[in-house]
């Protein structure tokens, strides 16, 4: 459905996009992630034809931006990152404007007002005007305007960015059934909006793609332990934990008090060295209060990607 | 074209509902009735020359100030973004927001043939002449409004866009007027160029081929040079 090849973008001799590939197919929700200024934006703007890349190739449909730029503007449905619309009309002019734009004809258009006026909870909105709504309903006007045309491919910068918590459960519903159909690509900071809503994360960070994997095996990566937290009594001295428990891995935030002794262990090859831990207070007489295994989490793991590439640089 | 109507259709709908817009039409129709009936009252006359001698000076003002947010604020706050990312080309947008402008100013002209039913009921106007005025006036505006846009797609800024549009259509309508001082060999040139000299031409009531060659030339010219700008952001 879409292709990407070797994209790249130069805002006059600073180059946002240095090479970007990935392949998605028909159906499929995936979400761009990636720290501020990563390129998510520009890439969206490339694939929604609002500008070409400096190199590269992509393609919708079979069809290349470049040469049939009209006819993929027709197969998608774009929401821009700060989610433009003309603040002085009223919701349901906006959306019928909208389907004026889409060529979608009279007989058509109210059924496809309503139709996206209801998937988006926006029915008491509709008679309103723009700029007196909420941030989370203009956000919602900005996602029917997006779907009106039910486009094959729906790409949504930000799609979720002020909403509240039911909102946001509430969208990454209609997206996921939306998703069934067709393909949608979202962007966000939110790690959680991924691994609820999209089948796959595509991580991005200075212009380049750092991982590209199926939410369910990345999940699976992040399950592997981060460090294991334990706390035990019966010790007087730092250095006495340290010698004991080296053999474990390296001992992190030691705290005593009361000779009650907690600390973290951090493992180099990630593995659960809990049993170590276990067999090494009780060889000594002292007595276990805690343990307590901490998998690495999605966030520390965008964090590794995108920070251990900044510190290359420097 | 559908989508250009329906382009225009939206922005009149704004105009309508935009305040600035009552604020300038309401000082064209006061000053335009100023001097026509200054000229109707005091020096007993009916025709509309008094009104059509400050229209381009009204216009000077009055169009920058229309077409300045047309493209420059629509860049901004990235409406252009959405516009153009649905199936509607860039030439299209371009076109749909002259339209929209140049029938405001149509609008805005229409209104002052309240002066001319007045002069029509008291007294016998050379019709023709005045005809000729509306559409040399037409004329005049379709030009300055292309130069409005283009200074709109210049920037995202509207002063900067209203100080250039200003500019460039302050030198255009000096040219004529400065003709005497420049050296002889330019002079015919600065003075084709100048939209007063073709404006005032067909003022007189006869429409020429060339003073219509002339306007059409420059509203092509800076529609184009909009259009360009516009393309610019995709590269
Ligand atoms: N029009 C532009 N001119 C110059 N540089 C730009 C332009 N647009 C974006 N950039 C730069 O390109 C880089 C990528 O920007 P982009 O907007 O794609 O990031 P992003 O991943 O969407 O970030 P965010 O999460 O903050 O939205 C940034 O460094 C940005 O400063
Ligand atoms: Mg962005």
């Amino acid at each position: 459905m879409i292709e990407v090849q070797g994209l790249k973008k130069n805002y006059g001799s600073f180059t946002a996009l240095k090479g970007i590939d990935f392949t998605i197919n028909k159906g499929q929700i995936v979400g761009f992630l990636g720290p501020n200024g990563a390129g998510k934006t520009t890439t969206m703007k490339i694939l929604s034809c609002f500008m070409y890349p400096t190199s590269g190739e992509v393609k919708i449909d079979s069809k290349n931006i470049l040469s049939k730029p009209d006819e993929i503007r027709r197969l998608i449905g774009y929401l821009p990152e700060h989610n433009p619309l003309y603040e002085e009309m009223i919701v349901y002019s906006y959306l019928s404007f909208v389907c004026d734009m889409r060529g979608i004809p009279k007989s058509k258009k109210a059924d496809a007002i309503s139709r996206v006026i209801s998937i988006t909870g926006l029915s008491e909105m509709a008679d309103k005007t723009i700029n007196v709504l909420s941030k989370g309903y203009r956000q919602r006007v900005g996602l029917a305007q997006a779907m009106i045309h039910d486009p094959m491919v729906l790409i949504l910068d930000e799609p979720t960015s002020g909403l509240d918590p039911n909102q946001i459960v509430e969208i990454r519903n209609v997206l996921k059934e939306i998703g069934k159909e067709k393909t949608v690509i979202l962007s966000t900071h939110i790690l959680s909006e991924v691994e609820h809503t999209c089948e796959r994360a595509i991580i991005i960070d200075n212009g380049k793609i750092v991982t590209d994997e199926n939410i369910d095996v990345l999940k699976k990566g992040f399950s592997d332990t981060d460090h294991i937290d334990v706390v035990i009594k019966g010790i007087e001295s730092k250095d006495y934990v340290e010698k004991l428990f080296s053999n474990c891995g390296s001992l992190q935030d030691i705290v005593i008090e009361n000779s009650i002794c907690s600390f973290k262990v951090i493992t180099d090859d990630s593995s659960d060295n809990r049993e170590k831990i276990f067999g090494t207070v009780v060889k000594n007489d002292l007595v276990l209060l805690e343990l307590h295994a901490k998998p690495r989490s999605l966030e520390k793991l965008f964090q590794q990607l995108t920070y251990e590439d900044k510190a290359d640089i420097k | 074209m559908r989508n250009i109507l329906k382009i225009v259709k939206r922005e009149i709908f704004s105009m309508i509902t935009t305040s600035g817009t009552y604020v300038v039409a309401g000082l064209f129709l006061l000053l335009t009735g100023w001097y026509f009936s200054s000229s109707l009252l005091v020096r007993n006359r009916a025709d509309l020359d008094s009104v059509f001698s400050i229209i381009p000076f009204l216009f000077m003002f009055f169009i920058p100030a229309i077409t300045m947010k047309l493209i420059a604020e629509e860049k901004k706050n990235g409406i252009m973004e959405q516009m153009l990312t649905f199936p509607v080309s860039d030439v299209q947008y371009v076109i749909g927001k002259f339209l929209s402008a140049f029938i405001f100013i149509a609008a805005l002209l229409l209104f002052t043939l309240f002066y001319y039913i007045t002069i029509e009921i008291i007294g016998e106007p050379d019709t023709g002449k005045i005809i000729a005025s509306y559409i040399s006036a037409l004329f005049l505006g379709g030009a300055l409004i292309s130069i409005g846009l283009f200074a709109s797609s210049q920037s995202s800024d509207q002063i900067t866009s209203y100080i250039v549009s200003f500019s460039i259509i302050f030198v255009l309508y000096l040219a004529d007027k400065v003709v005497n001082v420049i050296p002889f060999e330019i002079q015919n040139v600065v003075l084709y160029l100048g939209t007063d000299t073709h404006y005032r031409n067909m003022l007189r009531g006869v429409i020429d081929s060339r003073d219509i060659v002339y306007f059409i030339s420059i509203i092509l010219l800076f529609l184009f040079l909009t259009a360009r700008n516009l393309e610019k952001r995709k590269w």
